[in-house]
């Protein structure tokens, strides 16, 4: 029975914490956001095992925690208010190449992030070869570049050749 | 969710919502720096705002935490004062509903006996110079969440008893 509400208590903090610093701190790991989740994980376990070291504490533990994962699933697919609040919703934050600085600075993202998705995405080298930028619930950026003339021109050409 | 088309993209933006939950967020920054800031100074916990003192003039003094955690260790240390300490043995009684909350992991000095009387425990101490004040600690871990009234009572001396309130945090 504690060790339920234990796992309940951890999962429902956890939860509440990482939706309040934002969909930009899962992103994106850096090498110290990595380390910042070990040392989180490290601080909640005790608090979650107690002082029970049992194999029963063990599974009740991890069947609670997936219980409400999956419990949460299907209540997030019946109810899509519950499902934005957990999630959160996409955020477009470059407008047909006209990048939407104060939705940006909101969400913590700027220019050189969306320049970085779409260099390593698309290999877009300006801000101009961007036509939407888009902040997914999962704290990628996707990007939909113009449609490129350069690209088109090789496709072209090909033939001829 | 909601697909709506939004310039060339299908997509299931809200910005109402994303207002919101921006806002929610700012909220949700200031109550986390706050509770951390109650932390710090010992408002969930050991702290400077947590270390209490009580005493009943000239025959005992305490000074204990008035915010514990569930399981952490914690001290409980009471000073008898010259009054107290006149004979050379010193009874000491704490309720027993302060006992069952909190387990006591030791005491310094040792008590030379314990003894359960009625709503109390007592313990009793070698007084080594009378006269002089006494120092003993309670070393104590709680075991339940949730608060307490914790009794002290020093006999034979026939004074008040001295109340302090504790609170447990799970």
């Amino acid at each position: 029975m504690e060790s339920v509400v234990r796992a309940i208590a951890i999962y429902g903090v956890l939860l509440i914490v990482f939706r309040l610093t934002g969909k930009r701190s899962l992103g994106q790991l850096t090498t110290f956001d990595f380390i910042l989740l070990l040392i989180i994980s490290e601080a909640v376990q005790n608090g979650m095992v107690g002082q029970n070291y049992s194999l029963t504490n063990a599974f009740v533990l991890v069947l609670t925690l997936i219980i409400i994962d999956v419990g949460l699933s299907l209540l997030k697919r019946r109810a899509p208010a519950v499902e934005k609040w957990l999630e959160g919703v996409p955020l477009v934050i470059v407008d047909r190449g006209r990048p939407l600085v104060d939705r940006m600075k909101k969400a913590r993202v700027d220019e050189s992030d969306v320049l970085a998705f779409a260099r390593r995405l698309h290999g877009l080298e300006r801000m101009d070869q961007i036509k939407y930028a888009v902040l997914e619930r999962s704290g990628d950026i996707s990007i939909i570049p113009w449609d490129q003339p350069r690209a088109v021109a090789r496709d072209e050409q090909r033939p001829a050749a | 969710m909601a697909i709506v088309r939004s310039g060339d993209l299908d997509i299931d933006v809200d910005m109402v919502f994303q207002q919101r939950s921006w806002a929610v967020q700012r909220a949700g920054w200031i109550v986390i720096g706050l509770l951390v800031l109650a932390a710090a100074a010992g408002l969930l916990g050991s702290g400077p705002l947590s270390r209490r003192t009580a005493t009943v003039p000239g025959v005992l003094e305490i000074e204990y935490a008035r915010f514990t955690r569930y399981e952490d260790p914690e001290r409980l240390s009471v000073r008898l004062l010259s009054a107290a300490t006149v004979n050379p043995s010193v009874q000491l009684s704490l309720n027993r509903e302060y006992l069952d909350h909190s387990r006591i992991d030791s005491i310094t000095p040792a008590p030379e006996r314990v003894e359960s009387a009625g709503r109390h425990v007592v313990y009793a101490f070698r007084v080594a110079e009378p006269g002089q004040p006494l120092e003993v600690t309670f070393n104590i871990a709680p075991q339940r969440v949730g608060g307490v009234e914790g009794r002290v009572r020093v006999d034979p001396v026939r004074g008040p008893e001295l109340r302090f309130h504790q609170f447990a945090y799970p």
